[in-house]
Order: structure tokens, then C-alpha cells, then sequence
């Protein structure tokens, strides 16, 4: 399968920016952003919409450690 | 040039204020004519018909301060460029110890032609090239493809798999291809660094995501001025 061309990836990537600021904006409700997903999926080729959406994932745990400061789980108590 | 000597808490004036030029050279901030012979003059006694008004006095003030206040910018811009230039030298030192590149790789380029390192050596421009990490999928033809939408004196290269991970070796670039799908279709992780090549064909600089299109001109433009210095 051919790569896609440059403008076939700029309607990729501004699918993808417009979907994620539907999210941001909805603050991550998938379920108001129905349409933007299906036109993100149909832009990018399957293994982008893939990778993607792990990115996704990635940056806003990411956002939320930085936010939160890691907070280790808690385990059993270690003698001191 | 103005000489100019600083005498510190002269009585009269709350500034620093004693300069040993004659009176016809200060006369207003925009007329400072060299001066002929130097003597010795308080510029705040006002006693005598020659001495300079007061609003001379300041613009003089005024005048030296911003001279003296410029001259120490001056020295610490200076001191600032230096430290500058000696990180970046750092910089290029620690990469030539690596001694990245030093194999001559052997690729085909989007016009089928066969090229190696050694031609892009000792060009008069800089030669920007794009190198596959896919040559599976990025054949002749796909990086025609792929790289007529960039700059038009880019080459792109590709070859068989050895060929390219040899290139991709030299210079220690990582990549990896990920699982196919039903479609066979994959992504590939790999490295997401541009390299700049010296003329002797080893690795001089390398610029990640963070660096934008100002910094890496100025960055190239400072290498090239320093490695014409160094030659010549």
C-alpha cells in the first residue's frame, strides 16, 4: 500500500487537532465528539489513527503526573 | 576619542564628575569635536565666563554615563559571546570524539542513481539529503514521491535493507519497525534527529524536535564560519 501523500497527510493531522480539541474542550467526552472521531478515522491510514490515539493517552497521563506529582501505590508497610 | 578621566566624589557634585577635557569639546551632547591640547578643568566651577552652563553639566553627565554604562555592555556582551562559543566548540569536540559517520555508505538515489557519502563531500552548498528507514516499503519511486513536496535540492536515498542499515549504523540512528497489521501495514519507531555532516564527512551537529528553522540556520552558519576558520 502506497504512503500517503502530503496534503493526505495534512487533512490526517487536522482531523486528528480537531478531534483533540473537541476532547480537550469536552474534556475528554468521547461521546460528543462521535462525528470528529469517525472523520479522523476516515483521514488517517489505520495504523496512524492507532498510534495516534496512544499518543493521546500518553500526553494526558503525562499532563496528569505533572499535575498531580507521582504518588507511589500503596504497598505493605516496610519496617524503618 | 574623547579622553576621559574619572576622579571619584568631587565636593561639589553628587555624581562622579571630573573629566580632563577642554571646555570647546563639551559644549552640547550632539557636537564632540576631537580635541586639540588636554587641560585640567572642574566642570562644576562656575566662576569664571568659560565655564560650561549648567545644563552642560548635565548633558556631560548624562553623556558619560551612557558612554561608560554602554562600555560596560559592551564588555559583558562580549564576555557573553565568548562563553558562547567556547560551549559550542565543547559541543563539536565531544561529537568528534564519538567519530559518528565514518563509513561511506552506498545508496540509490529517487533518480536511480547510485551515490555514496564521498560525492556529498566538499560541496559548495549545503546538501540536504533524506535516507529511508523503511527501503522495504520506500522504493526509487515512493521517495520521488515522498520528497518532491520539499525543498527541490533535496536527494532522497534508499537501497536494499543492508545498505540502508549500514548508513543508518555510521551515524547510530535507531529504528524499528513495528507488528503489521491485517493490511500489512506498519509504523516505524525511529529516531527523530537531522544530522549535520562536516566535509570530511563526519558527524558535526545534530538537531532534535525542539530546535526550530532560525536556530538550526544560525547553528549551520556558526559551524560553517568556524570550520572555514579552522581550515584556513
Amino acid at each position: 500500500m502506497t504512503a500517503p501523500s502530503s496534503a493526505e497527510r495534512k487533512a490526517c493531522w487536522e482531523a486528528r487537532d480537531q478531534l483533540w480539541k473537541c476532547l480537550d474542550d469536552s474534556r475528554d467526552r468521547a461521546s460528543s465528539c462521535q462525528h470528529l472521531q469517525s472523520v479522523f478515522e476516515a483521514k488517517c491510514p489505520a495504523q496512524w489513527v492507532k498510534y495516534f490515539t496512544k499518543r493521546r493517552e500518553y500526553l494526558k497521563y503525562k499532563e496528569k503526573m505533572e499535575k498531580e506529582s507521582f504518588k507511589p501505590s500503596e504497598g505493605p508497610e516496610q519496617p524503618s | 576619542m574623547l579622553a576621559l578621566r574619572w576622579i571619584v566624589a568631587h565636593r561639589r557634585l553628587p555624581l562622579v564628575l571630573k573629566t580632563s577635557v577642554s571646555s570647546p569639546c563639551v559644549t552640547s551632547l550632539t557636537h564632540l569635536r576631537p580635541c586639540g591640547s588636554l587641560q585640567h578643568r572642574f566642570l562644576s566651577s562656575g566662576r569664571n565666563s568659560s565655564a560650561p552652563t549648567p545644563k552642560a553639566k548635565l548633558a556631560t553627565r548624562l553623556l558619560v554615563t551612557v558612554l561608560f554604562g554602554g562600555g560596560v555592555l559592551a564588555a559583558w556582551w562580549y564576555v557573553h559571546e565568548e562563553k558562547k562559543q567556547m560551549q559550542r566548540q565543547q559541543r563539536v569536540e565531544q561529537l568528534r570524539q564519538l567519530t559518528l559517520g565514518r563509513g561511506n555508505f552506498s545508496l540509490l538515489d529517487h533518480r536511480g542513481q547510485r551515490r555514496t557519502k564521498h560525492d556529498f563531500l566538499a560541496l559548495p552548498q549545503v546538501q540536504p539529503l533524506f535516507i529511508t528507514v523503511d527501503p522495504e516499503r520506500d522504493d526509487v519511486a515512493a521517495v520521488a514521491r515522498y520528497i518532491k513536496d520539499f525543498h527541490p535540492r533535496l536527494i532522497g536515498l534508499t537501497g536494499t535493507l543492508e545498505e540502508v542499515k549500514e548508513a543508518g549504523q555510521d551515524f547510530r540512528v535507531y529504528s524499528s519497525a513495528g507488528p503489521k497489521d491485517e493490511d500489512g501495514d506498519y509504523i516505524v519507531d525511529h529516531t527523530v534527529l537531522i544530522y549535520l555532516i562536516s566535509p570530511d564527512g563526519l558527524l558535526l551537529d545534530y538537531y532534535n524536535r525542539t530546535k526550530n528553522e532560525e536556530q538550526m540556520v544560525e547553528n549551520i552558519r556558526n559551524h560553517i564560519r568556524t570550520y572555514c576558520k579552522k581550515k584556513s
